[in-house]
């Protein structure tokens, strides 16, 4: 089945976002299907927020932030694999996959690599199908939603 | 069956203050008074109560209930407070950001397929049968609750199950009991995660239900039975263990153990009044090495923590207070039968406690059993 998948992006202020902001300058081609929310660095992101946004319906999430040993805060991308792994390990338990889980470094030159990325998470959730709890287009939430 | 709702003017309080006396919250904050807060809903201020963070601070520990003379059910008010609040979105802030409950929320859709069982691969289970293990969120914890494995309790029971001529069911559609989502207010998720998980067990034909959990345990048994009559019986896997070892289906060598303690869980202690068959199974296993503690049964210290929320610096005063206590037993051993007591001390123990506790485990009665068994 053709479904239009939702992803979400975690991109960390100094090298995920900045990364993004480039592939838009040069005016790169890549999905509509990923909506960022900044953060300042990846060892923000707690991981009720990623389990949070697959219970509102994405596909796949991606954590995208800078190469190992640049990260602005030391180890902030380092702690963030660990959690990745950790939900990764919850994803499969409940039957979702890992595989609808990414963590990718992308520094800020690397506008390119941010645009493959996209691409290529949309069309892995593309064959994967959708997720078991989509009910439809993700719809943005709320200003003083709750989870 | 139907649940009525508690009311304050249904309350028998007194205003004796024995619950204050006991609460543990009490002990480390003196501004925490339980009656004081029944004094509140009595005068008519519940919607007060139901807004301030009072009602999300009590541990539902059931101390206050066990000390008072009129058998307040200040406990039963607090969880309907709590509904009302979550009803208002009057929420509290969780210390993991509600994530249990999310992974509940989750659950609670049919369209879930989950792959629960990776622990159990080699070992021996059934898809029907007389028995099922309600295994709970056991599978999750492992990568929730990253200091130790909390799935060596699942292979322990399905172990000792085995032992004793039970190949029990395994469902990888069982669902976590919701026992979070009930304490905290969000009854609705509750409703719809007891709902499918009576009819995954209806549907292996199973009669009987072992669980490992305090918690699963008494929300199976108490709770579930007010959504519905369950058709089948629910037992905690240290009763049953216990009951086998008596009639010699299970056999344990008595081998030197470092001294053990027992802490009893709220949920199997004073809410379901099973105290005696843990002690008569660690007597069996560990024989003379094991040791009381000075505040047992009914009048034990809670593990500080109610439903994954209300953990804070009291929390951690309470835990080393009682890891102290199991201590001075002599124990290097203090055995629970609650997988979620031994996360809240291990995350004590892991993390950075007030001044070191040595030698000392926190370890569940199924794996001590477990490694007993004789051959
Ligand atoms: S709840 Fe019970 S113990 Fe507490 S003040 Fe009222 S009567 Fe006394
Ligand atoms: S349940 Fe426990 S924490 Fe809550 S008021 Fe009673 S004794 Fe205190």
């Amino acid at each position: 089945m053709n479904h239009e998948p939702d992803i979400l992006g975690f991109a960390c202020n100094w090298c995920g976002y900045a990364g993004a902001d480039g592939a838009g300058q040069a005016k790169l081609q890549y999905p509509t299907s990923i909506r960022i929310i900044r953060v300042m660095c990846l060892g923000r992101v707690d991981p009720s927020f990623v389990l949070s946004a697959f219970e509102r319906g994405y596909d796949g999430v991606a954590l995208i932030g800078c190469h190992i040993g640049d990260c602005h805060y030391l180890s902030g991308n380092v702690n963030a694999q660990t959690v990745v792994e950790h939900l990764r390990g919850i994803l499969d338990t409940m039957g979702l996959g890992r595989e609808r889980l990414r963590m990718e470094e992308v520094s800020s030159r690397e506008g390119p690599r941010f645009a493959e990325l996209v691409r290529t998470f949309k069309d892995q959730l593309v064959a994967m199908g959708p997720s078991p709890l989509k009910k439809g287009k993700v719809e943005l939430a709320e200003e003083g939603d709750r989870p | 069956m139907s649940r009525k709702p508690i009311s304050a003017s249904d309350l028998p309080c007194i205003q004796c203050n024995k619950c204050t006396h006991v609460c543990p919250q009490n002990m480390v904050d003196p501004a925490f008074t339980p009656r004081g807060y029944l004094l509140q809903a009595l005068m008519g201020e519940g919607a007060e109560l139901e807004a301030g963070p009072e009602v999300w601070r009590c541990l539902t520990c059931l101390k206050c209930r066990e000390a008072c003379p009129s058998s307040t059910d200040w406990v039963g008010l607090v969880r309907e407070l709590r509904h009302n609040a979550k009803g208002k979105d009057q929420c509290f802030e969780c210390k993991h950001g509600h994530l249990v409950q999310i992974l509940q929320r989750m659950m609670a859709n049919p369209a879930i397929e989950q792959k629960r069982l990776g622990w159990a691969e080699g070992l021996e289970f059934a898809d029907r049968g007389e028995w099922f293990y309600f295994t709970g969120c056991l599978p999750y914890f492992d990568n929730m609750f990253t200091f130790g494995s909390h799935t060596s309790i699942a292979k322990a029971t399905l172990k000792l199950l085995n032992a004793g001529g039970v190949v029990p069911v395994l469902s990888n559609q069982e669902r976590c009991c919701g026992y979070e989502c009930l304490w905290n207010g969000d009854r609705e998720t509750f409703s719809k995660l007891a709902k499918l998980n009576i009819e995954t067990i209806a549907a292996t034909g199973a009669k009987k239900v072992v669980t490992s959990c305090a918690e699963c345990f008494h929300t199976l048994k108490a709770d579930y039975a007010e959504e519905r009559e369950l058709p089948f019986e629910v037992v905690h896997s240290v009763t049953l263990f216990a009951q086998w070892a008596r009639e010699g289906r299970l056999r344990f060598r008595k081998t030197p153990t470092p001294g053990v303690t027992y802490h009893d869980p709220c949920r199997l202690g004073r809410y379901e009044g099973i105290y005696d068959a843990p002690r008569e199974l660690l007597k069996g296993v560990a024989g003379d090495s094991f040791k009381e503690m000075e505040r047992i049964r009914g009048d034990a210290l809670c593990c500080g923590v109610g439903n994954f929320s209300n953990c804070d610096s009291n929390t951690k005063f309470l835990q080393h207070d009682r890891l102290l206590e199991a201590r001075r037993t002599g124990a290097e051993v203090m055995v629970t039968t609650c997988p979620k007591c031994r996360i809240h001390y291990g995350c004590y123990l892991d993390g950075r406690p007030i001044e070191p506790v040595e030698n000392l485990q926190v370890r569940d009665i199924t794996e001590i059993a477990a490694e007993a068994l004789e051959p």
